[in-house]
Parts: C-alpha cells; structure tokens; sequence
C-alpha cells in the first residue's frame, strides 16, 4: 500500500535532483526546471504531510505555492529572454560582465 | 475545523487597508503608464510618490494618538485577521508591523524620488517602473503582517518578482539584465530552499502558523525533532540568502552593480528590511522554542558576514560594488539584534533592548544608504557610470553640497559619532554585550574600523583631488529633495535620536507570543 511517507521519499529524491540540477547545470532553462522541481518537491510534502496528519491545510499551501510557482516562470522566462537578445547566450558561465 | 465564515473574513478585511490600497495604486499606475504619451511618463511617477504618501497616512492611521479615525493598535498588543481553523491569526496588525511597513515605504519613496531623473538619463522613462516599486512594498507589507507560512510566503514572492524586473528593468543593458538573471536564478532556489524547509516544519508540528508552530514545540508534540531542526535549518538558509549574510551572499555584488542605481538602494535597503522582518517573525515567534540552537547558527553567520563584507569591500573599485560588500558587512551588524535576544534566557529588558536595536537601525541604514547610492545617481550622466571611485574625484568642487551630504552618509554607515550610524551601532553593539555575546561586540568594532578605511578612501576621492573642467548641470528636484531627506534624518537622528528610538520601541512585541 502507498503511505504517506513514500511520497516523501519520493519528494526528497526530487529536491536533491533539483537542488544538484542547480548546482551543476550551466544552462539557465535547465537551472530553472530545476528550481520548478524544488517546488514541486515541497509540494509534494505537503500534501504527504496534509495526508499524514490529517488536515487540509498543506493541501491549500500546495495550491498557492502552484499559483505562485506560475508567476516565478513567467518573470524568469522574461528575464532569459532579455538576456538572451543582449548576448545570445543563457550559458551562466558566459554570462560574467560582473565580478570582482 | 469550521467552515469558511464570511463575516470574519470581512471583519479581517480592516487590518488590510494599506495593503488594498497599494493593491489598487499599483494597477492605477500600470493604467496611466500606458494611458500617457512618451514624454508624460514621468508624471507617472508624481503620482506614485503621492500615492505612497497617502499608503503611509492610511498605515500611521492605526497607530494610537494619530489623528485620523479607525481602529487602533496599542504599543505591545497585536489585533489578527484571517484566523486558521485553531484560530490562530494568518495576518497580523500590530506595531511592528507599521513600523516596519512605513520603513518600506520610506524606501520606495527615496527610490522613486531618483528614478525620475535616473531613467530620463538612461532613456527608459516607462511607467511601469513606479507599478513594480508600489508592488515590492506591496509584497514587503504582506511580509512583515505575516503570521503563517502561506502569508510570509505570498508576500515574500510577490516582493522578490517585482524586485527582479526592477533589477533588470534597464532591458538593453547587457549588466543590468545579467544581474537580474543571477538575482532571479538565486532568489528562486533561496525560495525552493526556504519552502521546502516550511513542508518540513509543517510536517514536524502539524501546522504552518507561527502560533501553532510555536504550540506544538512548547508543548512537545512536535515530531520527530530531526524532522522540526532539518527544516528550522532549511529555512534559516532560505532567509540567509534574501538578507545577503555569508556564506549565501554571492548574488548580491553582481545584482547590486549591474541594477539600476535607485534599484539598488531600494533592494539594499527596503528588501533587506523585508528579510529581517520575516527572520523576526519567523524566529521571535515560530521557532521562539529553539532560540538555543538557532542563536549559535545566526553568530556563525554574523561574525562571518561582518568579516568577510568588509575586508572584501576593501578590494573594490566600483562604488556599488563596495557598497554591496559593506552591506553584506551591516546584514552581519544587524543580526547581532536577533542574537542578543536569542541568548537573553528569557530577560525581557536584554529583549527589548535587541529588538530596539534591529529596528532602529533598518532605519537609520535606510537613511545613511539610500543617501549614498543617490549620490552616485547624480553623477550618473551622458556616458559616465558614475559607479566608480575616480568619478568621485573633486566632487567637492563641482557638487560642494552633495560632497558633504555624502560624507555625512559615509560616516553614519562607518557609524562615527553624531551620525545615526553611530547611534544604531551602539544599541546594536550594546545588545551584544548585554546578551554576554561580548566577543561579537568586538568583531563587529574592529569591522567598523576596517569600513573606515573603504569609506576615506571615497571622501578623499571628493577632497583630495582638484574637480575637472566641467560645468555641473544643478541637480534636478527629485535628487535634491531625496538627497536632503536622507541627510536631515541621518544628522537629526545622531544628535537627537529619542523620538526614533520611541518609534522603534513601538515595533516592539512580548517575545515568544
């Protein structure tokens, strides 16, 4: 039978894939599915969490966190692109205009 | 656990005005930034500083003795809206929260009173500029009322994705759209990280208010401790990146130099203010429990920003840059506030005097800061940056006044005597020592010793050097009056600083409820 603390295996195996994917990956789109995992991750703990308990309120942390998960990758997105027109490049190590 | 009640939503509604009306003002702004020809788009911004003024009335209305009506808040009380089904408040209207919240507003007014002439010189003079200001202290305002995870979050969010276009606002900008990308790129994973650590939580106690959290821990039921400590731990890091403290600082230099400059004293000043206010609430109230084992963490991190911010900031050429690094330097300084308290066992006068101490000086910093980044707008012309050292050079004689504004900034930031600096330093350090955290106490005098150094090194730069052949343009109104407000308060708040430290002892809240 599946039990809650199944799905939080399951939801750290996925951070522990986002958290790396960040980490390691060296391209932006990648890094920020990565991120989108993290959350998803979380997600997916709290309605593990809502099942263990029992309670609905992890159930509606998830639904806002979906909502502002939304909001993240479109800014994100729009942020790629700009970047992308100044250098055609979303390779993080070719973008070092600023350091020191 | 009842069902949805309209009548207490609707009753909840009251504590809710500033942030409905900042809501409603952000949406007018976008509206007449498209409404109004190219040239007009400044006006954009008129309305913007009127429409923040009238959000600082509509906060300051709850505070006793202020004269509008309504429904007060007395010093040391807390009035909660949007209860969860234990009845525990979601949303929190109390002194810390209109302190804090007229602080972001302060901040935002001093950015959009720069902006106007910053994004004429850059030529990007879009409305939508004054919409993201109004929408960061929107998300702020959220932040410092929140009383639950859901709350802290939203608002958290929706401050972060308004900052992150501010920061990359400048589009054709090859370093401004690169700091936003590396902000962006950091603020999300902090903000994975952070979540993530609040499902643990949640998971460990069974709920994600900060009451019940509290509950749980003081009545043992809380589970599995691995689970609570892992997630508290989460959390804190999560915190540790928007505030900037080492070792998760190393967005801020690359966002604070490539962002637009009145961008960057927003982020330096109101958003770092937003991260502590949660670090209070989330720590002063959630995890008041633990206070033994997160104290140690956060002096690691203290000692270590202080440290490594301002021997870095030694290195730098690049004003902004420095300025970052010193404010790494002073995220270290500020958390000495939250470890006095941590480690007051329980005395409330050592409490009192630590959380005085953290509000107090978010806003001197407020001051000191914003002043300095405005000078570096105003050299800001035609092709030059005016982020550098050497552009500083003989601003004595171009700017006599705004030299000595700057110098005065310098020195409150250095925290020299009859500046504010000063005056936020000595209740910061003297929580410290209070707490008997005296070695903190010394580390953090011996930083501010090696920050005198970096901030000489840019009043010699205006001193010691003969101006240049040029005609200074006057400074618009914008700038001046910016300018101006920064210094009057930063002068006025060294040499008599009681009545700020009574507005900051309003903040004030019984720790540990």
């Amino acid at each position: 039978m599946l039990e809650p603390l199944h799905v939080m295996i399951l939801s750290l195996a996925m951070f522990s894939v986002g958290v790396l994917g960040v980490l390691l990956r060296r391209n932006a789109i990648l890094i920020l599915m990565s991120i989108e995992l993290m959350l998803n991750a979380a997600n997916l703990n709290f309605i593990a969490f809502a099942w263990a308990h029992p309670d609905v309120a992890g159930q509606v942390f998830a639904l806002f966190v979906i909502a502002t998960a939304a909001g993240e990758t479109a800014v994100g997105l729009a942020i790629l692109i700009a970047v992308f027109r100044n250098r055609s490049s979303i390779r993080v190590d070719e973008i070092d205009l600023l350091k020191g | 656990m009842q069902g949805f009640d309209a009548s207490v939503f609707l009753r909840s509604l009251v504590w809710l005005k500033p942030e409905l009306f900042l809501a409603l003002l952000g949406f007018v702004l976008l509206g007449l930034s498209a409404a109004l020809p190219e040239g007009k788009r400044r006006y954009v911004g008129l309305v913007a500083l009127i429409g923040l003024a009238i959000a600082a009335v509509v906060v300051s209305s709850y505070a006793p003795g202020f004269p509008l009506g309504g429904p007060k808040i007395a010093p040391g009380t807390a009035q909660g809206g949007f209860p969860d089904g234990a009845g525990h408040p979601g949303f929190l209207a109390d002194g810390f929260a209109i302190v804090l919240k007229l602080v972001f507003l302060l901040g935002a007014a001093l950015c959009v009173l720069m902006a106007v002439r910053f994004l004429d010189v850059e030529k990007a003079q879009r409305g939508e500029f004054y919409a993201m200001v109004v929408f960061a202290v929107l998300g702020m305002s959220i932040l410092a009322s929140g009383n639950d995870f859901v709350t802290l979050y939203l608002g958290l969010e929706t401050m972060a994705l308004a900052v992150y276009t501010l920061v990359g606002f400048l589009r054709a900008s090859r370093r401004s759209t690169e700091a936003a990308l590396k902000y962006f790129l950091l603020g999300a994973f902090a903000s994975g990280i952070l979540l993530y650590g609040m499902s643990l939580v949640y998971g460990a106690t069974g709920s994600y208010n900060l009451e019940g959290i509290a509950a749980a821990i003081a009545s043992g039921t809380a589970g599995p401790r691995p689970l609570l400590h892992v997630g508290a731990v989460l959390v804190l890091v999560g915190m540790a990146f928007k505030i900037a403290a080492v070792p998760f600082h190393m967005w801020a230099p690359d966002a604070y130099e490539g962002a637009p400059t009145p961008v960057t004293g927003f982020i330096s000043t109101a958003a770092k203010a937003a991260g502590f206010a949660m670090l209070l609430r989330i720590f002063f109230r959630g995890f008041w429990g633990l206070a033994a084992d997160w104290t140690l963490l956060l002096a690691v991190l203290s000692a270590a920003s202080m440290t490594f911010g301002n021997v870095v900031a030694v290195l730098q050429d690049n004003v902004k840059r420095m300025l970052a690094y010193s404010s790494i330097g002073h995220a270290g300084y500020m958390l000495l506030g939250l470890i006095a308290v941590g480690s007051s066992g329980g005395d409330p006068l050592t409490q009192r005097y630590g959380m005085t101490a953290v509000v107090l000086y978010l806003l001197v910093y407020t001051f000191a800061n914003m002043g300095a980044f405005g000078t570096i707008v105003l050299l800001r012309r035609g092709s030059v940056p005016g982020d550098r050292v050497e552009d500083f050079r003989g601003l004595a004689g171009t700017y006599p006044v705004a030299a000595a504004a700057m110098t005065v900034f310098l020195l409150s930031l250095a925290g020299i005597p009859s500046t504010a600096g000063f005056i936020g330093k000595w209740w910061l350090f003297g929580a410290a020592i209070k707490a008997d955290q005296a070695w903190l106490a010394v580390v953090a005098v011996l930083n501010s010793a090696i920050s005198l150094y970096y901030y000489a090194r840019i009043v010699a730069a205006m001193y010691m050097t003969a101006p240049e052949e040029t005609r200074p343009e006057p400074a618009p109104a914008g700038l001046r009056a910016a300018l101006a407000i920064s210094l009057v308060f930063t002068v006025w708040i060294g040499i008599y600083p009681q009545p700020f430290i009574r507005f900051a002892q309003y903040a004030l809240w019984p720790i540990g409820r």
